[in-house]
């Protein structure tokens, strides 16, 4: 079984005693949290960047891989260092996990 | 909400960048501390966003550095209007000097306006009031309602009541006309109002007929409104071609005499209940009544009273009467002579002080007589008061054509 390299064993570990205490994971873990208001908002937390924003995508980096906001008159309602409000018409959310570790970090 | 207000409050400005991969720009902004909200993407190479006032260097210094063009569509808040203001003195001097002028045109009376029965001379009334300190433009504390009301009054004399209030920018005067006076002046005489002889004329219009030393009685002319052929002002009225008759005006005071007179008899009915009491019943209907019992025949005399209960329906009236009667014995008392005279003249007086008009005081007298006189053959004592006051005996009366 592989062990994984520093940064990831670190997160397993952090993980984990956050399970044990009955801690939030997100908030120990840095951990990204998306809620959808019905079809008309996307709140996402704890986000690493954009990587695309068009009227109809929007796609956000976070540390466990990419979110990706469908939809249609998408705009960003409010971007802040750790919050983004996607408003518009929300079809899809979807979760794409990191493909490599460490690959969550922006790269801009 | 409180959002929205906090914004406008900070001030805050429209965006539009352009370049190429505008998400970079997004995401360095946000790192760098930069809120930015409604960001909209108008073209793949351009963004509209909106950011805080006070971001604008933070993200101008980023745009510049990575080559993406930024320029403001639009400032928006309080900082920005304050700014606008700050630079147009002139419009912000201009609305100060127009409050200024709005407060102290306030404090002024622009409109006089006159209100009451209709015949009154407005527009006398509007100069009156203005010689007396109510006029367009006077400061309304400057105005005392009580000066011009009474201005008003001694100028006319047609005005029972006045007043002066003042409302905003606006005075009323309210007046009313002294009722059951003509506008017009009629002709008439001045009459004796009683007897008398006469001490003193003063005709201020009219021809004078009594002099003094006259004896007059009620009635007679004593200042005639008619104006006869040997005076000028006749030929006057002729001339202007107005009949020779004036509306007479003056005094006429004369020795007059009032009386009070009282009897009091010196016999003197009294009656004297003997206890013994009987009761009746009157039953009404309409205009019929029934009487059932009455005072016995034995009675020498009675009193009755009764108590009544009476309801109607539409025109018609029902009624019962329960009435007691009470007999009495009839006795003559004798009352002695002084008490009787002083009775009497106590009751002279008072019916003297009664006849005489206020403020007419007695230049002689007052005189008494005492009598005893028979009265319908009962004797009693007579007081007679007689004062002689100088009064004015002038009473106007319209000349009947």
């Amino acid at each position: 079984m592989a062990r994984g390299s520093p940064p990831a064993r670190a997160a397993r570990l952090l993980g984990r005693l956050a399970g044990s205490m009955e801690m939030p994971r997100d908030v120990m873990l840095d951990a990204p949290r998306v809620t959808v208001i019905g079809a008309l908002q996307a709140y996402v937390e704890n986000h690493k960047g954009i990587l695309e924003y068009t009227p109809s995508r929007v796609r956000v980096r976070t540390r466990d891989g990419l979110v990706t906001v469908t939809g249609s008159r998408l705009k960003i309602g409010r971007l802040f260092r750790e919050e983004l409000v996607i408003d518009g018409r929300v079809d899809r959310v979807e979760l794409e996990p990191a493909e490599a570790p460490g690959s969550g970090e922006p790269r801009s | 909400m409180i959002e929205h207000l906090w914004r406008f409050l900070q001030g805050y400005v429209v965006l539009k960048i352009r370049g190429a991969s505008l998400e970079r720009f997004l995401n360095r902004a946000a790192r760098a501390g930069v809120g930015l909200w409604d960001v909209e993407r108008l073209s793949s190479g351009m963004l509209v966003a909106r950011i805080p006032a006070g971001s604008f260097r933070t993200v101008r210094a980023l745009s510049r550095a990575q080559g993406w063009r930024i320029s403001i569509a639009e400032k928006v808040g309080l900082p920005f209007w304050a700014a606008a203001l700050a630079r147009r003195k002139g419009l912000a001097l201009g609305a100060l000097l127009a409050l200024a002028a709005l407060y102290v045109a306030s404090g002024h009376v622009w409109f006089v306006e006159v209100q009451g029965d209709e015949g009154i001379p407005a527009a006398r009334v509007r100069e009156v009031a203005a010689a007396a300190g109510l006029r367009p433009g006077v400061r309304r504390d400057g105005v005392v309602r009580e000066e011009i009301q009474k201005a008003l009054l001694l100028e006319f004399d047609e005005l029972s009541w006045a007043s002066v209030h003042v409302r905003g920018t606006r005075a009323v005067i309210e007046a009313r006309l002294r009722s059951g006076l003509d506008p017009v002046p009629r002709p008439g005489d001045l009459v004796a109002a009683r007897d008398g002889i006469v001490e003193q004329v003063m005709a201020t219009r009219g021809h004078p007929r009594v002099k003094k030393g006259d004896t007059v009685r009620r009635g007679d002319v004593l200042i005639s409104g008619f104006i006869p052929p040997g005076e000028p002002l006749h030929r006057e009225l002729l001339d202007a071609g107005q009949p020779p008759y004036v509306r007479a005006e003056g005094i006429v005071t004369a020795r007059v005499w009032y009386e009070g007179k009282a009897s009091v008899p010196l016999l003197q009915r009294r009656e004297a209940p003997t206890g013994a009491r009987a009761w009746g019943i009157e039953i009404e209907l309409g205009r019929a009544r029934v009487r059932l019992g009455g005072p016995p025949r034995s009675y020498q005399a009675h009193r009755q009273a009764r108590r009544s209960w009476r309801g109607t329906l539409g025109s018609w009236t029902a009624g019962v009467h329960w009435i007691t009667y009470e007999e009495v014995e009839l006795e003559l008392v004798e009352l002695p002579a002084a008490l009787a005279e002083e009775q009497a003249r106590a009751a002279a007086a008072a019916q003297l002080e009664a006849e005489m008009p206020p403020g007419v005081s007695p230049v002689e007298g007052p005189y008494e007589t005492v009598e005893i006189t028979l009265e319908d053959g009962t004797p009693a004592v007579v007081v007679t008061v007689r004062a002689e006051a100088i009064a004015d005996i002038a009473t106007f009366r319209e000349i009947q054509f």
